[in-house]
């Protein structure tokens, strides 16, 4: 059976390389999930989870992205991320920390441009995505992290 | 005549110095080859990324951005990409004289700067020029995300038509012993130009262009807008192509500075031989003298 042959990339390395049964994609407006065969695709990625299936019903492989771009053809899946990382590349409590550095960093610039305001917001918004996608590895593997459920 | 204990402390300075050089060079050596392998890194996304603008650039034909417009120039942005420290031979030299001489030719306008790296902002101080922005920390250990605040005040001085134009110019690593000093245009996007900046990245890699000739028969379905992936595209890529420009500017950097301290290296070396020379030969003229006042005082008792 056809599968989709998926590359996600940053300008900074190649973070993954496999072949995969369903991909699904936080694009802007909703998310998408792409199978085999699917039709052509362009989409632009918003921050959050990209979720990868090898086979259907499968263990899932969850990814945690800032943004970018998709680009599907041909069962050929390219990803341009800003960032992305896997989850279990991801230190849950140093993003946990992150996270709140940027909610106090949204509270104490009151005065907040409004584009100062949206950097924020978007900031805010990764380190969510990142937390989400560590704490679902985290607790399919049983780790104990404490919070991390 | 300086004393025989003078030129041993000399050959002992020079010495430590050149010990201190060879330290410098190898460390430029592990830091260029860093450099140069970020380069290479960013050739897969790059490659990618030609791919979707062709098939944007396709699917919107005709819409246009503010960062595409072209505006008769008042008011041009050069952003110059340098070194934050010295030691590195010719390497912020030359990008200072070519400078001068794009200043010499370009005098009808007016000129602004953003400046990545301390030794820039001092040439162009130095020249009288405004400096809108300095970014001497984005340079030491580049990353994109470290670009975007650099391509945000960009974007912005050009969405708010403070400057018509923007420029950059940095050196480009060609190899160890050469590097040229380019200048590119970043705004307005050129979709045409920005395609063969990256091609100009992944050096013309056929595999590219084979695979765009597949791409272009494909019909996508483009979400939200072809139009509005194209826009959130674009300052993407000029903060990629910013952070390439770091890139070899920081190889041409560490290339230059490992030849800089190869040179003072060997001449330490010279300096140490020839130094040794003239110690022995005072050295062995003292014993001379000695052992002929010896025998002349063996001589006289002896008599």
């Amino acid at each position: 059976m056809a599968l989709i042959k998926l590359k996600v990339i940053t300008p900074e390395k190649v973070v993954i390389e496999l072949e995969t049964y369903q991909a699904t994609l936080p694009v802007i407006g909703g998310e998408v999930t792409l199978l085999p065969d699917h039709m052509p695709y362009i989409g632009a990625i918003q921050a959050g989870e990209i979720m990868l299936r090898k086979v259907a019903g499968g263990e899932e492989i969850n990814l945690a992205t800032s943004g970018g771009f998709a680009e599907f053809h041909d069962n050929t899946l390219v990803i341009l991320a800003d960032t992305a990382e896997r989850a279990e590349e991801i230190d849950l409590v140093r993003a946990e920390e992150a996270r709140s550095r940027a909610e106090n960093l949204k509270k104490e610039q009151v005065h907040m441009g409004e584009e100062e305001y949206a950097r924020t917001a978007a900031l805010i918004e990764k380190e969510f995505a990142r937390i989400k996608v560590a704490r679902k590895h985290h607790s399919r593997r049983g780790a104990s992290l404490g919070n991390g459920s | 005549m300086a004393s025989a204990r003078d030129i041993r402390r000399r050959i002992k300075g020079v010495k430590s110095t050149g010990k201190i050089t060879r330290a410098m060079e190898m460390i430029s050596a592990v830091k260029m080859r860093k450099a140069v392998q970020s380069v290479v890194a960013i050739r897969p996304f790059a490659i990618s990324a030609i791919e979707l603008l062709k098939q944007l650039d396709v699917a919107t034909k005709g819409d246009s951005h503010p960062l595409l417009t072209v505006r008769p120039v008042k008011k041009e942005l050069y952003v110059l990409i340098t070194s934050n420290r010295g030691l590195c031979g010719a390497f912020n030299t030359q990008i200072g004289r070519k400078l001068r001489q794009i200043l010499a030719q370009d005098t009808d306008r007016e000129q602004a700067f953003i400046t990545l790296g301390k030794k820039g902002e001092t040439v162009v101080r130095r020249l009288g020029k405004e400096i809108i922005a300095s970014f001497p920390h984005v340079i030491g250990a580049p990353t994109v995300a470290g670009m975007r605040a650099v391509a945000r005040v960009i974007v912005e001085e050009f969405e708010f038509e403070r400057v018509d134009r923007v420029v950059m110019v940095y050196t480009d690593y060609i190899s160890v012993m050469t590097q040229e000093v380019k200048v590119r245009g970043l705004l307005p996007v050129a979709i045409k130009d920005t395609k063969k900046a990256l091609n100009e990245i992944t050096n013309g890699t056929s595999q590219a262009e084979a695979a765009s000739a597949k791409l272009l028969q494909a019909e996508y379905i483009i979400e939200p807008s072809p139009k509005k992936v194209l826009w959130r595209m674009i300052p993407r890529l000029i903060e990629m192509e910013l952070y390439h420009a770091v890139l070899e500017s920081n190889a041409s950097q560490e290339a230059a500075r490992m030849m800089a301290m190869r040179n003072a290296t060997d001449a330490a070396k010279d300096m140490v031989s020839d130094l040794t020379l003239a110690y022995n030969q005072i050295r062995q003229g003292k014993i001379t003298q000695e052992i002929a006042e010896l025998s002349a005082g063996m001589a006289a008792v002896t008599k």
